[in-house]
């Protein structure tokens, strides 16, 4: 395997429910992604995105098929192993920000380092620097729930990086924003892949988000085609 | 992740102001439910106990430890009392042995006052006359009393008679004995109080001492059994008996253990309630917090990490509880005692204030036993959250 792809995904096989009234979502998805490389996964809503995120994040275990995270088979390993790995070379950024209600956007931002036990002030360093790239410093110390769509995003994306993941996992990173917003979310994870050469996979049904993208693959019937 | 980290997440998610409301008042509730139960057990504790000591007390305060008598309410005499001597000098612990005389008297004081009482002759200074028995007779120290006796006998012509003694004494203080019954009596002298009975020689019961530190119950049992086999072996007229003073009461303090533990069986299921009530909070409170967990798992949080975070949850909520409990019962034993103190009516319960003692044996147990079960209850939230993959975790609204 070559060393520039930090994601691959073989043969991907998901489905919900149990034996007798199971819908299978992922069919054999196949993907591969390099590094400094921005993906944007396109499908209708429903089609399947979002399972697939979580099967590639190492969050739910595929029934059938191989995740490899910078060459390591990522379901081939224990549990503490593996929450290692999502720690250290995954970031996550969900279509509801998904940040922590009781904690400040900082200490959100500082969360994945102290879980990598981290001290809280080397945690706070990197969280400062982190907010003041995504430009909302001034923010810091509020609480999710006082702050706008748009600022919880970049706390969100802030968080999603600081650990330095290889890849960054994106599930409609704007799907839940207004358009000018959505420009702005846009275009600030563009920056941020080319700053770091770090991999993007966005999930998206958004054309504009898409078009900025390096490459488009498309989710239909539960298998990964590089066009529509 | 470091252990502080993990606390301050699972203190975060028990109390803290971007809480919904009913997180917050659920932990408060459970809190406020374990507190009451600590404090409920440890006060209880502390009163009975308290009760219980007092009395002890009261009653040993002017009875020797070691009550030596003759079954079925034979005298005895000084030579009974050398006897005793000798037997409890090869006993260790026991430091003495005393004789003493007591008989009930009609005693006046003030004139027009008069009143009925235990006359107590034993190795005293001077005469002491209970508070109690001071006030019906309007005496204090210094003043003259009475005591008639009719127990008196003497032999003349005309066979038996019984013949009135009355004697004049001096009180020489006032005392306070812990005990209302014994406020009515007074204590002087063995001779003067053979005098006044005319029982020259004789004794009603004998007092042992033990010293600090030895078990009168063990001391009392070993000069019993000697007393027994002297009585066996050497074929005396009397038989004598040795038994702790305080067995004297052993029904009163049979009936106060026993509903010592009925009432602790009650409390108990009161802290039993409120540790069940601690449990559906925690599941709540996982509940309410089960995206979070899948967020904190994306972010790579280990399962041990997220085991940990829910029994830190119960710990803390368990913990304050019983803690506030603690130190709420301390804090009332204490202002009770100093600021609003229990009275009683002395005639009814001997002491006329209840006192607490704050029971630092119960309170350890109960605190222990409240953590080992927060432990307990906490599991199965931990156990249901790690069943559960990150990404149904995260699904979940
Ligand atoms: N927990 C679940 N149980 C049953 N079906 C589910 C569950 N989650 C998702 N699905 C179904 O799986 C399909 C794919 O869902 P999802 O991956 O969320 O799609 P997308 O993100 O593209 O909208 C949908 O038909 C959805 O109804
Ligand atoms: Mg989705």
């Amino acid at each position: 395997m070559s060393k520039e792809i930090v994601l691959s995904a073989q043969n991907v096989y998901c489905s919900y429910g149990s034996d007798d009234v199971s819908i299978k979502v992922l069919k054999g998805a196949d993907i591969a992604i390099r590094i400094g490389e921005v993906v944007a996964v396109m499908g209708p809503s429903g089609s399947g995105k979002s399972t697939l995120l979580h099967a590639l994040g190492l969050l739910e275990r595929p029934e059938k098929g191989k995740v490899f995270i910078c060459g390591e088979d990522g379901w081939a390993m224990n549990g503490r192993k593996r929450a290692e790995l999502r720690n250290r070379k995954i970031g996550f950024v969900f279509q509801f920000h998904h940040l922590l209600e009781e904690f400040t956007l900082k200490e959100n931002v500082m969360m994945p380092c102290l879980i990598a036990g981290e001290s809280s002030e080397e945690a706070a360093g990197k969280a400062e620097r982190l907010l003041e790239r995504v430009g909302i410093i001034h923010r810091a110390s509020h609480f999710p729930s006082r702050v706008s769509g748009g600022e919880r995003q970049r706390a969100a994306i802030a968080r999603a990086i600081v650990m330095k993941p290889d890849i960054v996992l994106a599930d409609e990173p704007t799907g839940n924003l207004d358009t000018v917003t959505s420009a702005e979310i846009e275009k600030l994870i563009m920056e941020l892949a080319e700053e770091g050469r770090r991999s993007f996979l966005l999930a998206t049904h958004s054309e504009d988000l898409a078009s900025a993208v390096h490459r488009k693959v498309f989710l239909s019937s539960g298998i990964l085609n590089e066009s529509e | 992740m470091k252990q502080k980290h993990l606390w301050a997440l699972a203190r975060r998610h028990v109390w803290s102001d971007s809480n919904s409301t009913v997180v917050r008042m659920v932990s408060a509730l459970s809190i406020a439910g374990v507190a009451i139960g600590v404090a409920a057990l440890v006060i209880l504790q502390a009163f009975m106990g308290g009760f219980t000591e007092a009395i002890a007390a009261g009653l040993t305060a002017i009875n020797p430890p070691l009550h030596i008598y003759v079954p079925g309410g034979g005298h005895m005499d000084d030579f009974d009392l050398g006897v005793v001597q000798s037997i409890a000098s090869g006993i260790p612990g026991i430091t003495g042995v005393e004789g003493m005389l007591e008989k009930p008297a009609v005693v006046s004081g003030a004139p027009g006052t008069v009143s009925g009482a235990m006359v107590r002759g034993c190795s005293s200074v001077g005469l002491t006359i209970g508070m109690d028995l001071a006030r019906e007779l309007n005496v204090t120290a210094g003043d003259e009393i009475r005591i008639a006796s009719t127990a008196g006998v003497e032999v003349s012509g005309m066979g038996r008679v019984l013949v009135d003694t009355i004697v004049v004494l001096v009180v020489d203080s006032v005392g306070d004995f812990g005990i209302e019954e014994y406020n009515s009596s007074l204590v002087l002298l063995l001779g003067t109080a053979r005098d006044i009975f005319r029982a020259q020689g004789e004794l009603t019961s004998l007092g042992a001492d033990v010293s600090t530190g030895t078990d009168p119950v063990m001391a009392s049992e070993l000069l019993n059994s000697a007393l027994y086999e002297d009585y066996v072996g050497g074929g005396w007229p009397v038989y004598m008996s040795c038994i702790p003073y305080l067995a004297f009461h052993g029904n009163l303090f049979k009936a106060l253990g026993l509903e010592r533990i009925a009432m602790t069986i009650v409390l108990a299921l009161i802290t039993v309630v409120a540790l069940l009530n601690l449990s559906s909070a925690l599941t709540m409170i996982a509940m309410e917090h089960r995206r979070d967990i899948g967020v904190l798992r994306a972010m790579g949080l280990s399962p041990s990490g997220v085991f940990r975070i829910s029994i830190l949850r119960g710990l803390l909520l368990g913990g304050t509880g019983g803690a506030a409990g603690l130190l709420f019962s301390w804090i009332s034993i204490l202002a009770v005692n100093r600021y609003f103190p229990i009275k009683l009516d002395g005639t009814v319960y001997w002491i006329d204030v209840l006192p607490g003692v704050f029971p630092v044996a119960t309170a350890l147990t109960v605190t222990l036993f409240t953590i080992l079960v927060c432990l307990a209850v906490s599991v199965f939230p931990a156990v249901s959250a790690l069943s559960r993959s990150p990404s149904e975790a995260l699904r979940y609204e």
